[in-house]
């Protein structure tokens, strides 16, 4: 019997995703996770990429509930001098496939199932035992449906 | 460090003898094709973020076994579009923390963050999911990083 790549997919909803550029690497990016921190912000998801123009692109996903605090705290850090681009905020969820194990071919799998759907992914990572997508969350029934058929799972 | 009132996590990961790439894309790029083929070469990606930006732009970093940095970069110039950016860190290894708390307590990546680049490490990329939470950085930085992230979590014996 073929072995399924991945055994369950985990949902997440009521989240914001935050996207920030133009923000330098190591300074900014921490006072961005130091002030959240102080105002008891969760932070979800993270995506940090490094840019080769020597600053940084970020995007957070925050609980919708905690989305006027977190802009605030982005806004003020921008106000202090610090250089940081803020886009506008996205009602997001995210899908976690469980196991991933490492195997390309499931990011594959995922870019072309959305992508063949017009389903924007918005972000995607990897973590110890899943991978995780960012997707809006109005299309969250959409795209759970297809995955799961995708992978087997339904 | 202080001591008290530490995160409590299962355990401080790390993996060296990474490579990273890193690529800028447009949003039309053929992910799946790049993926197809790095499986079919038996190339395992280590870590992974990727996430849009406006403009239709990609940014996609990925973690091979440098071993697998060759084939890698191959597999690359035969299919994307010459013109995309693609900038390769040879030694790079990641360091990172498993715990139970991610989806409930703020703070945990700020305090991976602030000890590591408080210290001077360069963080190069952070994917943090689920009850993960990664940091790639210079390979010749892994010992020291473990050995702050030992210091700034608890890791406690048995259930937390």
């Amino acid at each position: 019997m073929e072995e399924r790549l991945i055994s369950g997919i985990l949902q997440r909803v009521n989240l914001t995703a935050l996207l920030i550029s133009s923000i330098s690497r190591n300074g900014d990016v921490g006072k961005v996770f130091q002030r959240l921190a102080q105002n008891r912000i969760n932070v979800e998801f993270v995506n940090k990429i490094s840019l080769q123009n020597g600053h940084a692109s970020v995007l957070l996903c925050v609980d919708s509930k905690d989305l006027y605090s977190a802009v605030a705290v982005l806004e003020e850090i921008k106000n202090a001098a610090h250089e940081l681009d803020i886009f506008p905020p996205a009602r997001v969820a995210i899908l976690s496939l469980f196991p991933h194990r490492e195997h390309p071919i499931i990011s594959g799998i995922i870019t072309q199932t959305l992508s063949a759907a017009h389903i924007p992914l918005l972000a995607m990572a990897s973590s110890l035992s899943s991978i995780s997508c960012v997707i809006h969350e109005e299309r969250l029934s959409e795209a759970l449906g297809l995955l799961s058929k995708t992978f087997g799972l339904s | 460090m202080e001591h008290l009132n530490r995160f409590q996590v299962f355990d401080v990961l790390h993996h060296e003898h990474l490579a990273q790439v890193s690529l800028t894309l447009h949003d039309n790029t053929p992910l799946k094709d790049v993926f197809e083929q790095l499986e079919h070469r038996g190339i395992k990606i280590k870590f992974l973020v990727c996430h849009r930006a406006p403009v239709n732009i990609v940014y996609l970093t990925f973690c091979v076994e440098r071993s697998n940095l060759k084939t890698t970069h191959n597999i690359l110039t035969e299919l994307l579009n010459p013109d995309t950016s693609v900038d390769i860190f040879p030694d790079v290894g990641m360091v990172g923390v498993h715990g139970p708390h991610f989806d409930e307590q703020p703070g945990i990546v700020d305090v991976m963050h602030s000890c590591l680049s408080s210290r001077g490490l360069k963080i190069l990329a952070i994917s943090t999911t689920v009850s993960t939470s990664f940091f790639t950085i210079p390979a010749s930085d892994v010992v020291k990083a473990i050995d702050l992230l030992k210091d700034a979590f608890e890791i406690p014996q048995g259930k937390i």
